[in-house]
């Protein structure tokens, strides 16, 4: 396994290039971004495991070791290469570098995301401007480098990694789930924009994952821990509440990796797929029941379980 | 008389709202980006014989603008009861005949501008322990569509923006309502209807796709039955409804395509809806 520089040298990718012919990925490129742990990492070893060549790619390489090793543990090749989604010439040598060396990309898989959490006036302008450009305009970034080359091919698969978040929104992530909204409405869109090209565009939609941003990154904005908030008390609430929730949560990033794998072998993909049990249930009653009944069930749901939960913190201070 | 701000009120359905809701009795700050719109707004309610419309000049992407605006209201006032968030911009084109540039202003002043405001009169609000927040997005808030990717993806994020505040704000009484039009036949959409530079590009791969969309979204809106003041009636439900909903959807044709997205099942709705429409404007002709 080696690490592709395209900044420092001629790129030449590790993958040998007859790898995964007899498999169902039949050695085609996948990109994914953000592959150095989480979604991105489980996704990446499961791609490689199918026979897709898969470019890894991480803002950081010096965090692609926990990757490298699981992929060398399982006999898999992979292509790690830096790109950060926000910085565009990151990208086009990323993408530049596989044309040249190995042809078209087949598949992209933006996953890069970050989570801030905070009610929405504790939040500054600043902290919901940088999770859009993460979130939205790196995921657009990408889509726009590897698109004229779908379109040259004549196929191709843009699978977006969205979050149960953009199909209803939830107190205390509001500007992450404007972001994930954005990402579906653009998808949507997308998707009949670029289908007469023969490429298909996937949103992948899972609810919370057993890892999902809480061990190193839990993303909790400046000022939501802030004593004088008015929404101090009820964020610590939500914030237990939400570690809670993440630990007795069964759905793995395996789960949302065996998606993404559906989303770029299946001959018709959906446009959208959510992945667990949980959101699935919820975003039914959102469809069928009467939707201003199901909010108000779904926002007072949510006030009684911080209620139990801001009980249970109070009995274990004492 | 309770005090409301509707944003953008210097054309169309902003200016419409704004002396609707003036005539049934609210204390209406008109706030408007250019001093021509404040004159054309401010003659517009005299000839209606309105004396409680104001018209302040607002930028919204500017937020020393958005402050003193606020801040007039409340020193006038003594608060801000309501807040309409009208004001935004359209982009047209396929997804990769947009400059990032237009895109980040799309961004600006549909989701930051939005969010500026209502950030600004909030701690009014719930100081009060009343207030309501309506958010004009769009039924391209409810459903994607090809030619205005990114516009889209501002009225969902509106719609998510809108769905958490719901949440977040009923506590402190106060209250948040999507406003969600179909095409509405307004003077802006002759004049400017926000085309991407790239999209006029014929040497476009998208160039003749876009053509067809243009002339099937001039049909469209050349026959819409949905009219400003529906969607002003609706703002004005939402103001003052005992207990106002989430959304109001204006126009039959929105409600009737958003009722089969949501009990068809996906995938027939996607070949029937999203399918038709591609094949509609990709058919050679």
């Amino acid at each position: 396994m080696s690490r592709g520089r395209p900044d420092s040298g001629p790129f030449r990718p590790s993958i040998p290039e007859e790898y995964g012919r007899d498999l169902p990925g039949r050695g085609r490129s996948v990109l994914v971004t953000g592959a150095s742990a989480g979604i991105g990492l489980e996704t990446s070893l499961h791609l490689a495991r199918k026979g897709f060549h898969v470019y890894a790619t991480m803002r950081d390489l010096e965090r692609g070791a926990a990757l490298e090793a699981e992929a060398k543990n399982a006999g898999l090749p992979l292509c790690l290469l830096r790109v950060d989604v926000t910085e565009e010439e990151t990208i086009r040598a990323a993408v530049q570098g596989i044309v040249e060396t190995r042809g078209p990309l087949y598949g992209v898989v933006n996953n890069a995301g970050a989570i801030v959490r905070g009610f929405f006036e504790d939040l500054e302008e600043e902290e919901i401007r940088r999770i859009f450009d993460t979130n939205f305009f790196g995921t657009l970034a990408v889509t726009r480098a590897a698109l004229p080359g779908m379109r040259a091919a004549g196929r191709g698969r843009i699978v977006m990694i969205g979050s149960a978040g953009g199909r209803f929104g939830m107190a205390g992530a509001t500007a992450y789930c404007a972001t994930k909204f954005a990402l579906a409405g653009f998808s949507e869109s997308l998707a009949q924009e670029v289908a007469p090209f023969g490429i298909r565009v996937v949103l992948i939609e899972p609810g919370m994952i057993q890892t999902e941003l809480f061990g190193r990154n839990l993303g909790v904005a400046r000022n939501a821990r802030n004593a004088e908030s008015p929404y101090a008390d009820l964020f610590e609430d939500l914030l237990t509440l939400s570690l809670e929730r993440s630990r007795q949560t069964s759905l793995k990033t395996r789960d949302v990796a065996e998606a993404v794998a559906r989303a770029l072998l299946s001959a018709r993909p959906p446009m959208r797929l959510m992945v667990g049990q949980t959101p699935r249930l919820v975003f039914r009653l959102k469809r069928y029941l009467p939707e201003e009944s199901f909010q108000r069930v779904f926002t007072w749901a949510f006030y009684r379980k911080l209620r139990s939960v801001r009980q249970r913190r109070r009995l274990s201070v004492k | 008389m309770d005090s409301v701000i509707v944003t953008g009120s210097g054309t169309g359905l902003g200016k419409e709202t704004s002396l609707y809701l003036a005539q049934r009795g609210f204390r209406v700050y008109a706030a408007v980006l250019t001093g021509e719109q404040a004159e054309t707004v401010a003659g517009a309610a005299r000839e209606r014989g309105l004396s409680n419309v104001q018209t302040p000049i607002m930028d919204i992407t500017d937020p020393a603008s958005v402050r003193s605006c606020v801040d007039e209201v409340v020193r006038d006032t003594g608060g801000v009861y309501g807040l309409v968030n009208n004001a935004g911009i359209g982009l047209r084109g396929f997804f990769e005949d947009l400059a990032e540039s237009e895109i980040r202003r799309l961004f600006d002043v549909n989701i930051f501008g939005t969010m500026a405001v209502t950030r600004a009169v909030l701690p009014h609000m719930r100081a009060a322990r009343r207030g309501r927040i309506v958010i004009v997005t769009s039924i391209g808030g409810r459903i994607g569509s090809l030619g205005v990717s990114t516009y889209c993806a501002t009225k969902f994020a509106q719609e998510g923006f809108g769905e958490c505040l719901y949440q977040e704000l009923l506590p402190f009484g106060v209250y948040v309502s999507l406003v969600e039009p179909a095409i509405v036949k307004t003077e802006r959409w002759g004049i400017h209807r926000g085309v991407a530079q790239g999209a006029e590009n014929p040497d476009s791969p998208y160039y003749r796709w876009f053509r067809r969309e243009e002339a099937l979204a001039d049909r469209l809106a050349n026959s819409a039955p949905t009219r400003p003041a529906h969607v002003a009636r609706a703002i004005h439900r939402a103001l003052t409804a005992a207990r106002p909903r989430l959304r109001y959807m204006v126009g039959r044709r929105a409600k009737l395509v958003y009722l089969l997205r949501r009990y068809l099942p996906d995938r027939l709705f996607e070949t029937l809806y999203f399918g038709g429409v591609v094949r509609y404007v990709t058919r050679s002709s």
